[in-house]
């Protein structure tokens, strides 16, 4: 698969500080990635620096090949990004910022957004200033994908929305990868909101890549071994974390365990008890390459 | 693209424009009063300031200064209410974020912001530089006796230099913005900033942008209408040697000034020290001059001075440019 966003060792320094560093990583074309990470991880960074809204101090992001850069207005047409802060004309109407995204996007639809947004009963003709918090992020939102844009940066699309609100935009994701073909890339705290729709995951912890991966993959690669403690010698194998409770001791592992000994046993973890263990231990590393084996994820459509 | 800019800033503009129409009005119709009174007075008859007519001649002298401060300070207001914004609200309100991301380039978006402001401050200015001339031209015979268009108050707020520095006034507070991305801060650096350069183009560029004139002082008094005077100073009568111990002017002229002030005070009824100090001066082969713009520079200072806010404005909006292309978040 050809590479929506790719990153090559990029790192970006604030101060002393670097919010994201060695940073090598490629979100396939077509695909709804997830970003998870601790607060201050770097995934705003990231978006940050593949929205051009930032620029690298040191290494290379491209977007469909080119530089993110919002000098360029090949950049631009192809790339929509949400930030955290929603940031919106607090003083223009939902309409008038409806039409902000048409005078100043080519390919703009403006049908969709409007649609979006009734039916969501947020009224066009009010000040965005008197929206409550979750609308004025589906305004905002409304503003991002009314560009119709082939790579979606969305910096937690999902905060301050209601459980209903939440489901409308998975949906709206999905339709837009499943109809135009989009890519999209989202931030989110909560691993359980990404489950059902992303197909690729990146974990970012202390301003470093941990995993970057299919879902499939991570899934396939990854094993709860449950045993009597004091009996573990697994070899070649990538311990991710273990926890012993009395004379029992549960890991987490990435790759083939083999054959164990006797009393152990191999569960399949899900996704958020794989994610929890990075993120308890941010100096694991995922060891298996990104992208194998790639499979295709039956996504939850309802 | 313009459309957004105008939306954001239709209320500041449309305030502006009524404070443009404002002066106009004003303008207009304090001429329209001062002409019918000075009619009824007598002025128009006799031609000269009849004792009658004083009292409407200070009425009007009194609104000709609210005209002329309104006037000079119209482009520090369109500095502090359209162009510090321009950039700064945008970093504050993070809202640059939003603006960015959208199919237009950072470059494109600045420049077709600040031209849609220029557009309407160029119209607004050169109407009112029209009606300035226009009100000018007639309340000058009567109002400004005796004096010139060229002194620095008339010269100021008429011509073509006043749009021109309207126009640096909009992309100085805008850059002003765009390198503080604070509101606060760049209405405050704006206000001293502009302010300086205003002074620094009166008090200096302005008067040396043409050869200006030197007029000897003689005793009697030199009539205010020969020009702008930008400065007084002194000139050396060449071939004529100047005895050591009083080789500097400071020296020559401190002398100078001791005898002139001896002599008042010998003659009790004075009158005639200015021709004493200015001998004086002679025979130290030293002649005061007083330095003028002449009227007739009027229109070559306008422009010139004009092109001088024009080049700080090009240097300014390069300047807006990079720093918006370079902004990072």
């Amino acid at each position: 698969m050809t590479a929506a966003l790719e990153t090559v060792d990029l790192g970006r320094r604030y101060m002393t500080n670097w919010g994201l560093r060695n940073c090598t990583l490629r979100v396939p074309e077509g695909s709804i990635t997830g970003l998870v990470g601790p607060n201050g991880a770097g995934k705003s960074t990231l978006l940050r620096l593949a929205a051009g809204v930032s620029r690298p101090s040191e290494g290379s992001v491209t977007v469909f090949g080119q530089k993110a850069d919002q000098n360029s207005a090949s950049f631009l047409a192809r790339v929509g990004y949400l930030d955290q802060d929603r940031p919106l004309y607090k003083q223009f109407r939902v309409e008038e910022m409806l039409k902000l995204g048409q005078k100043l996007n080519a390919s703009w639809d403006q049908e969709s957004a409007t649609q979006w947004l009734m039916d969501l009963e947020i009224p066009l003709d009010w000040k965005v200033s008197l929206l409550s918090t979750g609308q004025q992020a589906q305004v905002a939102l409304a503003v991002c994908m009314g560009k119709r844009p082939d790579l979606m940066l969305l910096d937690e699309p999902m905060a301050s929305l209601d459980p209903l609100a939440r489901r409308g935009v998975t949906q709206m994701l999905l339709d837009s990868v499943a109809v135009r073909g989009a890519t999209v890339l989202l931030s989110s705290q909560i691993v359980s909101e990404l489950e059902p729709i992303c197909d690729h995951l990146i974990i970012l912890s202390k301003s470093q890549v941990q995993v970057s991966a299919s879902i499939g993959s991570l899934l396939a690669n990854h094993h709860v071994l449950v045993g009597p403690e004091g009996s573990m010698s697994f070899n070649l194998v990538n311990v991710i974390s273990s926890k012993v409770a009395g004379r029992q001791a549960t890991l987490l592992v990435e790759g083939d365990p083999g054959t164990l000994g006797s009393g152990w046993q191999v569960l399949s973890p899900d996704l958020e008890e794989i994610v929890l263990a990075y993120l308890a231990k941010p100096n694991a590393r995922q060891v298996a390459t990104s992208e194998a084996p790639t499979e295709t994820i039956d996504r939850d459509l309802s | 693209m313009m459309w957004l800019t105008w939306r954001r800033y239709r209320v500041r503009i449309i305030l502006l424009a009524l404070y443009v129409v404002a002066l106009i009005v004003f303008m207009i119709i304090t001429e329209h009063a001062y002409q019918s009174a000075l009619t009824s007075c007598g002025f128009r008859a006799t031609g000269t300031q009849l004792s009658a007519c004083s009292g409407v001649i200070s009425g009007a002298k009194s609104h000709a200064s609210y005209v002329v401060d309104g006037l000079q300070i119209l482009p520090f207001l369109i500095g502090l209410i359209l162009g510090t914004p321009l950039i700064a609200s945008e970093l504050e309100a993070k809202t640059n974020r939003l603006a960015w991301a959208q199919g237009v380039t950072r470059t494109r978006w600045l420049l077709m912001s600040w031209l849609t402001l220029v557009i309407p401050v160029a119209i607004a200015m050169s109407l009112l530089a029209l009606t300035v001339q226009w009100w000018l031209t007639h309340v000058h015979a009567s109002v400004f006796v005796g004096t010139s268009l060229i002194q620095s108050s008339q010269f100021s707020i008429s011509g073509v230099a006043p749009i021109a520095a309207a126009v640096f006034a909009l992309s100085f507070g805008a850059g002003v913005g765009a390198l503080w991305g604070r509101i606060s801060w760049s209405i405050a650096a704006t206000s001293v900033g502009f302010w300086l350069v205003v002074g620094v183009m009166m008090g200096w560029i302005v008067p040396s942008l043409a050869p200006q004139v030197a007029v000897p002082l003689s005793a009697a008094k030199l009539p205010s209408s020969l020009g702008w005077l930008v400065s007084e100073g002194f000139r050396r009568n060449p071939g004529v040697h100047v005895g050591p111990h009083m080789s500097s002017v400071t020296s020559i002229v401190q002398h100078c000034t001791n005898i002139a002030n001896s002599s008042s005070n010998m003659q009790t009824g004075g009158g005639n020290e200015s021709l004493v100090y200015l001998n004086c001066l002679k025979s130290h082969s030293l002649q005061a001059v007083n330095f003028y713009q002449p009227a007739s520079h009027y229109w070559i200072l306008q422009w010139r001075e004009a092109g001088v806010y024009l080049a700080l404005v090009a240097a300014l909006l390069g300047l807006s440019v990079w720093v918006v292309r370079r902004w990072r978040a």
